[in-house]
């Protein structure tokens, strides 16, 4: 095998690549500026939505006012509420949604609560399960009527000679000690690497398949067996082109996709939470660059084994219909890092994809497993060896090249 | 035009699609086998990690024990957590993960609560922010440290010779009065549409640029323009086909969707509450009688577009990017603010993607139904003429 007649192939794939300028911009111009653009766009629009659904008032009913006098009267005061007038069909008109939510007093409500009689009153607030505006509604109601409680309880007490702060003895500070760069390990640092993982694999996959069975389908595989490279040269050219598209579809991806977090920090988070903290982000330069060396194994064994399976097929269209499930066997190990609770441990090291979305997730966050660092490169540069050796015996088969 | 010449063509394609088996597998077989494969493989793990997670009891530090003894007995006693001797560097193994929280109790803690009622106490907990077990941890002992406030605030109540009863000034009850139907209906309501929206869009793809582009490729355009079958029989003969083909994969994918869901709601089942889902025959009727019509603008559309290409590789950039903009409003209606009016009922996918979220949630706005499914009607109207035209110009079909 000769380095320069390496080179000659892959700079005639790559020629034959750049030549397509649609591919350049599917591969490159769409992820870097669609994707980031339209997400940023999305999420602004749903953080503003989400605002316009928490400050609009809710519409409720309140059933027996005239029980509870001083509550209806902060109910009204709090700006929070639509009051509308009582209708006996209150639980129809919040399972449309015409109304969020419903409020009853029993009779002599406030009467008992000020009288302090035992068994003490209780009173109902009718919702909608699991629809959100309802469940809002709800939680502004309890918040008012938590506070009328603490009220009533605080009095009652200070009649008996006790201070207010006699009801609340002990507080609890959470105090997150964790750092930073540890806090959005666990939060986004499954997700980043999955993220590297699949357009690692997509990267790979056109090329893969154009290179193999598109020059089939073309009829120029004869052409090319024929010039003065070997077989051997033939694979390894064509391998390094796909591995190159792959990381750079992998780098470019993660570009855009930083600068989308970066652009809307938080958006997303603060929308559907409420949350009043933004999602920060606290990734090392040095950490990125350790996953992306775990990566690069992992990322010549996609491209090998693309490329073995797809020279099977004698077109195009059959060998998308091949590496379809190939995408499948790869997503599933890597949503597996999301899941929280999954700890990296000897066995799971030795899984490919897995061990490596995995590790990245450690990395991530800010430490730096060397154990398992070195089991996973190596037992990925392991494989990535078999499927390299495999692409490069299945070009030698004349079965596999011309099968009928 | 006429429906004999329409069906020759509709049923030549279909015999041109069925006679590739490989195609029949990656376009109905793995689509059906994703969603309960994935389903089951995700659940079975999630159920073993959560199984595994709530066995081991997560360890504790207590620092300034001497100050809360009675707190640190209580404590002691729970099984929920497993305490572990105190040592200075807390904060590195919370880090670690070697510990999961600590509990820091400040000088004469108990004391302070004995003589001074009117100072509140208050305690440190160190825990490890977004991590999954240090959360629960957490959880746990805000949990227990709130029962042992309570007996305090109960154990100063009896010596003012306060009725305990009085701490409770009311009781506040709450009743969901949305049938189960409703409360599924409304979850399943924000994910399903979405989904049955982007299956509709990629079943149409492949055999609309098989049927355009591809042919073309192969080089059988001119031979089947050649034959007798005019121009708009072979257009609306694609079209059918491209229907067929989406509606039968969207079709299939949600039935087998349907089938993983009550997998995983099986396995979910053992670890956390049971989960109804109900959606009745009635709303799954309804929905699929909105869809047909979103079907028949996504299978023209895509016919006009793909028919522009040279090969199918090329058919394959141009429509790549169209699922980015049918996504955008397939989730815009996942939002919870946006409600279907009167204006969105005239946005393309939107509005079918709202509506079905109503209508699962068991609501049915017969008038804005009605306004949805004329509107899409129009557009698929529009959409299938746009690709009749298409046809028809020479430059379009023989493109260089």
């Amino acid at each position: 095998m000769k380095l320069r007649n390496i080179g000659v192939v892959y700079n005639k794939e790559r020629t034959d690549m750049l030549r397509d300028r649609r591919t350049l911009f599917n591969m490159l111009l769409f992820p870097l500026i669609m994707f980031p653009l339209l997400s940023n766009g999305f999420s602004r629009l749903q953080s503003r939505v989400v605002e316009k659904a928490r400050q609009e008032a809710s519409q409720i009913m309140v059933l027996g006012a005239e029980n509870a006098p001083e509550v209806d009267a902060k109910l009204r005061a709090s700006g929070k509420f639509d009051i509308v007038p009582v209708a006996a069909d209150f639980k129809q008109q919040i399972s449309d949604k015409k109304l969020r939510a419903a409020i009853e007093f029993p009779p002599g409500f406030e009467q008992a609560v000020r009288a302090g009689s035992a068994p003490a009153p209780s009173l109902t607030v009718y919702f909608y399960r699991t629809e959100m505006r309802s469940e809002m509604a709800v939680r502004s109601l309890e918040e008012i009527i938590g506070k009328y409680r603490t009220e009533i309880v605080q009095g009652r007490v200070a009649g008996h000679g006790l201070p207010a702060a006699a009801l609340t003895p002990v507080k609890t500070k959470e105090q997150n000690v964790a750092t930073a760069e540890k806090v959005s390990g666990v939060r986004i640092g499954g997700i980043i690497p999955y993220f590297i993982i699949i357009f690692c694999l997509m990267g790979a996959l056109h090329p893969a398949m154009d290179l193999t069975a598109g020059e089939k389908e073309r009829g120029t595989m004869e052409t090319i067996l024929a010039s003065a490279v070997s077989r051997g040269e033939l694979v390894m050219g064509k391998f390094l082109f796909v591995l190159t598209t792959s990381l750079v579809t992998a780098v470019v991806s993660l570009i855009s996709y930083s600068i989308t977090l970066k652009s809307s920090p938080g958006a997303v988070a603060r929308g559907v939470s409420g949350a009043t903290r933004d999602l920060a982000v606290h990734f090392s330069l040095q950490a990125v660059l350790m996953v992306f060396v775990m990566v690069l194994p992992l990322a010549v064994l996609f491209a090998a084994t693309l490329v073995a399976i797809s020279l099977i097929a004698r077109s195009y269209k059959e060998a998308q219909s091949y590496t379809g499930p190939i995408l499948l066997a790869v997503i599933f190990p890597a949503v597996a890092s999301i899941l929280p609770g999954i700890e990296l441990n000897p066995a799971l090291a030795l899984i490919p994809v897995l061990n490596v979305s995995l590790v990245s997730k450690e990395l991530l966050s800010g430490s730096l497993p060397w154990g398992f660092i070195a089991i996973v490169f190596l037992s990925t540069c392991f494989y990535a060896a078999i499927a390299l050796a495999v692409a490069v015996l299945q070009f030698q088969r004349e079965d596999v090249l011309f099968r009928a | 035009m006429s429906a004999r010449t329409i069906g020759v063509v509709y049923r030549k394609e279909l015999m041109d699609m069925l006679r590739d088996r490989r195609t029949i597998v990656s376009s109905i077989l793995v689509p059906i086998l994703t969603f309960p494969v994935l389903m089951l493989a995700i659940g079975t793990l999630a159920t073993i990690v959560v199984r595994k997670a709530t066995r081991e009891s997560p360890t504790v530090m207590l620092l300034g024990e001497a100050n809360a003894p009675s707190l640190v007995r209580l404590l002691r006693k729970d099984t929920k957590f497993e305490i572990v001797p105190a040592a200075g560097d807390y904060v590195q193994r919370i880090n670690d993960k070697k510990l999961r929280a600590a509990v820091e109790f400040p000088s004469a803690f108990e004391e302070r609560l004995r003589t001074n009622p009117s100072e509140p106490q208050t305690l440190n907990i160190y825990h490890y922010e977004g991590e999954l077990r240090s959360q629960s941890v957490l959880r746990n002992l805000e949990e227990a440290i709130e029962k042992y406030s309570d007996s305090v605030v109960a154990s100063r109540v009896a010596t003012a010779k306060m009725p305990a009863s009085m701490l409770t000034a009311f009781e506040l009850k709450k009743e969901n009065v949305a049938s189960a139907e409703k409360v599924s209906g409304n979850i399943l309501g924000m994910i399903l549409p979405y989904f049955v929206i982007i299956l509709c869009l990629t079943g149409a793809m492949y055999p609309a640029m098989d049927s355009t582009a591809g042919e073309k490729e192969r080089g059988t355009i001119e031979t089947i323009l050649a034959s007798p079958a005019g121009r708009s029989d072979l257009v609306v003969g694609k079209f059918f086909l491209v229907l067929t083909f989406s509606i039968v994969t969207t079709a299939l994918s949600v039935l087998s969707f349907s089938g993983s869901v009550l997998i995983g709601a099986k396995l979910l089942a053992q670890v956390t509450k049971s989960f109804v889902l109900a959606v009745s025959a009635k709303s799954a009727a309804v929905v699929f009688l909105m869809v047909v019509p979103l079907a028949a603008t996504f299978s023209a559309a895509l016919l006009a577009i793909a028919l522009v290409a040279r090969s199918y590789r090329e058919a394959q950039s141009y429509l790549g990017p169209l699922i980015f903009i049918v996504i955008l409003p397939g989730m815009a209606a996942m939002l919870p603010g946006v409600e279907l009016n009167n204006r969105l009922a005239m946005v393309p996918v939107l509005n079918v993607s709202l509506v079905a979220k109503d209508i699962f949630a068991g609501q049915y706005h017969w008038h804005q139904i009605g306004i949805i499914f004329a509107s899409t009607c129009l557009y698929a109207a529009l959409a299938l003429f746009l690709a009749v035209r298409q046809f028809n110009r020479e430059e379009v079909l023989f493109r260089t």
